[in-house]
């Protein structure tokens, strides 16, 4: 078992339609929340008239904005993430104490965008919204994460695995 | 870790020093805790932190912000005239609202059961402050 500290979400602007995830990202901004990547499934009934009890089959998962919640205490993430204005990118749910995914690895195409969240007289919290563009997968069996840090900023690069 | 103690002391000793030189007052003590034994300066200011404990964190387990708690104690007695705590007072918390600290208790009045001439008055503030944050 482990706790969700370091659960992290990194990304960086999509690149071609057949690229593989494997290249250099950026920490999204340093949460407070990350919320799950997939919803929960829809039930689908699927009982006859003939049975006694209902009974279903799983549907597709639901989806939809995925807010992430951290700080405005620096501009870095901010401005990283104002620059995908209009853009794709490339999104990887990093979960696992390690801070490189250990645990599990989602990846996704998706639209990014930041702002202040509402305040009051604690610190100016950084709501980010992400809207996946397709469904989360489970990159975890294929992909690596190594993480390089410089004047505190991380940068992660992922690498298919041996 | 942050951690703000001094500079609210400093800054509260530097205006209440000047309040009190311009009140005529030669003798006065500042300290960073409530005394053990009744003062023996009087007026004395007790001006110490009593809580900063983080409010804000994140995934990364950064102390981004503390719930800053400072408790403000002048002691006066008669030969120090009573009525100066009330001044004291009123430029701590001036100075403490300068900080934007908001006062959450007093300034109250503490009897002194044992030594009646003694008047101790309370006051406590707090505040977020954050590591990017100035007071």
């Amino acid at each position: 078992m482990a706790t969700g500290l370091k659960s992290r979400i990194i990304f960086r602007e999509h690149a071609t339609e057949n690229a593989t995830l494997a290249g250099t990202y950026k920490l999204l901004v340093r949460a407070t929340k990350i919320p799950s990547p997939i919803k929960d499934p829809d039930v689908k009934e699927s009982s006859t008239l003939e049975d006694m009890v209902q009974t279903f089959e799983t549907g597709r998962a639901q989806s939809g904005l995925i807010k992430a919640e951290g700080f405005l205490d620096e501009r870095t993430y901010l401005d990283a993430i104002n620059a995908m204005a209009g853009k794709k990118v490339d999104v990887i749910h990093l979960y696992g104490t390690d801070g490189l995914g250990g645990l599990a690895k989602y990846s996704y195409v998706a639209q990014i965008s930041a702002v202040p969240g509402d305040v009051d007289d604690g610190i100016i919290p950084l709501s980010v919204s992400i809207i996946p563009n397709t469904a989360p997968i489970d990159v975890f069996a294929t992909f690596t994460v190594t993480e390089a840090v410089a004047l505190g900023i991380s940068t992660f690069t992922v690498a298919p695995k041996a | 870790m942050i951690d703000v103690e001094s500079i609210v002391y400093t800054k509260l000793k530097y205006l209440i020093t000047q309040y009190l030189v311009a009140q005529k007052y030669t003798k006065y003590n500042f300290s960073t805790a409530t005394p053990t034994i009744a003062p023996t300066v009087f007026p004395t200011i007790v001006i110490e932190q009593i809580d900063n404990s983080i409010n804000g964190t994140n995934l990364e387990n950064d102390e981004l912000s503390v719930g800053s708690a400072i408790k403000i104690e002048i002691y006066t007695n008669t030969d120090s005239a009573l009525s100066i705590s009330r001044g004291i007072a009123k430029v701590a918390d001036d100075a403490m609202k300068t900080m934007y600290y908001k006062r959450i208790f007093g300034f109250a009045k503490i009897d002194n059961l044992s030594d009646a001439t003694i008047l101790k008055r309370v006051g406590r503030y707090s505040r977020t402050i954050s590591d990017d944050d100035t007071v």
